[in-house]
């Protein structure tokens, strides 16, 4: 699209999409790609008529392209796995988080006056917490072995309340429109003024949003997975105690998930530092992916376009939007 | 301006016994704290009731974790916490907007694709990532130089170069936040007729971007800054842990029984007392920060005061 003389092209887009679609991709057939068991240990292995002892570096030895953890399971295979859940989790709380702040919201701004202070009050209370700080109180009072339930409860509780706003913000100013008047003016049922006006404003922003907030849920579930606290309990495994007889008990994450494999930092970065590198490496992809996503679908979806069609020639040409998720100047009060 | 003020003042006022009361109940009916065990027969939750916990609180007791009192724990832990956030906070507001100002293009009068990419991965770089990453390059400055010391501090506390790293790391989110809501919200304004007749004035790009594009933006800058507190105090944890810097982040995350070395949380861990003098605190936090950037906010752009108002 040429505005200003300018030819611009939408490569966040372009990025963004094609990242997060193999990430799609990898979390579907991600563990068919491999043939070694996420699971399975290879404390020794006979290479060569020599004995190995994980862990094994990078490349040192073959099947292991990218290494393996402490007791010798291939990092690429728990990688390959990891993504699966990880995107899941992520899915069911932005669209728990998304339906719910979106329902608020559109209601708060729609009916306006008392309720919308109300929901307002209800905002403020949620955005005046943390959200780290309630996701890790929340989870540990629920209980790790809850598994799931208790990640989309402690990241949905507080987090709609962004969304929310938003919506409310953008409904409101959609309300307060010289249209709206006009419409009730004429006679426009509510019904009528919600589906044509006011929804089709919304609609737009919603894709970018949803990348967004996937980002930040990534973004939360790998810092949780960092502090300790994963998806799942984890397995407990023995070594032989180097100063005494006897074994240690090491509790590791079991079932891979990419927050899981970030857990337990300090014994990692001394006896494995590739490991916390490497899923460091890939959750930062993920979460690029999205944000790029959203950056590119804030671009590309213009409300104020009559045709919303796609044709290629839309997705690489640079539109600009209204409405700025998170950075209008959509003040509460 | 005035009924802004008061309504985030009452708010504050109101929030405070909230966020009380979600703390104080939190740790009492956590189901660890309500198991018995053989030094104590009675649950800490059962031996807690509110009535006697609001009196003592009433006359200035607030409890301790051992021998400390839970007072002097705190105020410490805000002391060390206020210093790397205060100066977290005035790099991000000094240093966002004029790299907002650089991203754009002069020519184009869009963003740089460069400056683009650039924000956008720093704002998904997760903060432990890129902590962890440093720390390896200080292990692996040991090695290399073999210097016996890292080249920087890598933990503890120290008003000093100790400061470096955890500003550094939790300052690297908000910082390009602030430079990617700055250089979309100029990129907008720069497309804008009144720029164009600026520009044919014969206005000079400085005085086009810092005369009229930046006060029609500056508001909403301000805003991103009160958003990102939200991130900072997040930030905070992760970084006082991994930092081992003793402020209030690190005390709440031994107080809910996270510690990066694994090693037992000790007293701390949902010390009711102290887990509800945290919860508040962080609440107030955010709070005042919101409202001080909004007060900001409503000064710096006269347009936000008629709705608001009205």
């Amino acid at each position: 699209m040429r505005r200003n003389g300018v030819a611009e092209f939408n490569y966040p887009l372009l990025i963004g999409g094609l990242i997060t679609a193999a990430f799609i991709l990898l979390a579907i057939i991600g563990p068919f790609l491999t043939d070694q068991d996420p699971m399975a240990d290879n404390r020794t292995m006979r290479i060569d008529g020599e004995w190995v002892t994980a862990p094994f570096r990078p490349g040192e030895i073959e099947g292991f392209p990218l290494g393996s953890d402490e007791i010798g399971r291939d990092i690429l295979t728990r990688i390959l796995w990891g993504i699966r859940p990880t995107l899941m989790v992520a899915l069911v709380v932005v669209a728990v988080r998304m339906g719910g702040g979106l329902l608020l919201g559109l209601t708060a701004g729609w009916y306006g006056g008392r309720f919308e202070r109300f929901v307002e009050g209800f905002i403020g209370a949620a955005l005046a917490i943390p959200i780290l700080v309630f996701a890790i109180a929340a989870i540990t009072y629920i209980g790790l072995e809850r598994g799931l339930m208790a990640f989309v409860v402690a990241l949905s509780i507080t987090g709609w309340a962004e969304t929310a706003n938003f919506v409310k913000d953008r409904t409101r100013a959609i309300m307060q429109a010289p249209y709206i008047e006009g419409a009730h003016a004429v006679g426009q049922r509510p019904n009528r003024i919600l589906t044509r006006y006011v929804l089709p404003q919304l609609w737009p922003v919603l894709p970018a949003m949803v990348a967004f907030e996937l980002a930040a849920v990534v973004l939360l579930i790998a810092e949780l997975g960092f502090l300790g606290i994963f998806i799942g309990g984890g397995v407990q495994f023995d070594v032989p105690d180097p100063l005494s007889p006897g074994v240690i008990l090491i509790r590791t994450s079991g079932q891979p998930e990419l927050g899981q494999l970030l857990s337990d930092f300090w014994a990692k970065i001394i006896q494995t530092p590739w490991v916390p590198f490497l899923v460091g490496f890939t959750v930062f992809l993920q979460i690029f992916g999205f944000n790029m996503l959203g950056e590119g679908l804030r671009r590309y979806l213009d409300v104020t376009r009559p045709s919303t069609r796609l044709s290629l020639a839309r997705i690489f040409s640079g539109n600009k939007p209204e409405p700025v998720y998170g950075e209008g100047l959509g003040v509460h009060t | 301006m005035l009924p802004l003020l008061g309504r985030k003042l009452l708010t504050l006022l109101l929030f405070i016994p909230l966020l009380f009361l979600l703390g104080f109940f939190f740790a009492k009916t956590h189901p660890d704290n309500n198991v018995p065990t053989p030094q104590n027969p009675v649950p800490i939750g059962d031996s807690l009731e509110f009535p006697v916990y609001l009196q003592d609180l009433l006359a200035g007791e607030m409890g301790s974790v051992g021998t400390a009192p839970v007072t002097e724990i705190v105020t410490e832990g805000i002391k060390n916490s206020a210093i790397l956030l205060g100066l977290t906070m005035l790099i991000t507001f000094a240093v966002g907007p004029l790299l907002g100002f650089v991203s754009v293009s002069r020519r184009t009068r869009r963003i740089r694709p460069v400056a683009l990419t650039i924000t956008t991965a720093g704002q998904s770089l997760p903060g432990f990532f890129l902590g962890v990453a440093i720390l390896a390059l200080m292990l692996y400055g040991i090695f290399t130089f073999s210097q016996g010391q890292t080249p920087l501090p890598i933990s503890g506390f120290g008003v000093d170069e100790h400061l470096i790293l955890p500003v550094l790391v939790l300052a690297t989110g908000p910082l390009l936040q602030v430079t990617r809501v700055t250089a979309n919200m100029l990129e907008d304004e720069l497309q804008k007729d009144y720029v164009r007749v600026a520009q044919s004035k014969g206005l000079s790009w400085n005085r086009l971007l810092f005369r009229h594009a930046l006060p029609n933006i500056i508001a909403a800058v301000f805003l991103t800054l009160g958003r990102s507190t939200r991130w900072l105090i997040s930030g905070l944890i992760v970084v006082e842990s991994l930092f081992l810097w003793p402020g209030i982040g690190r005390i709440f995350a031994f107080s809910v029984g996270i510690r990066l070395d694994g090693r037992a949380p000790l007293d701390f861990y949902l010390h009711p007392e102290l887990l509800t003098v945290l919860v508040v605190i962080f609440g107030i936090g955010l709070l005042l920060a919101d409202t001080v950037t909004s007060v900001l906010a409503y000064w710096s752009d006269p347009r936000l005061n008629r709705p608001a108002e009205a």
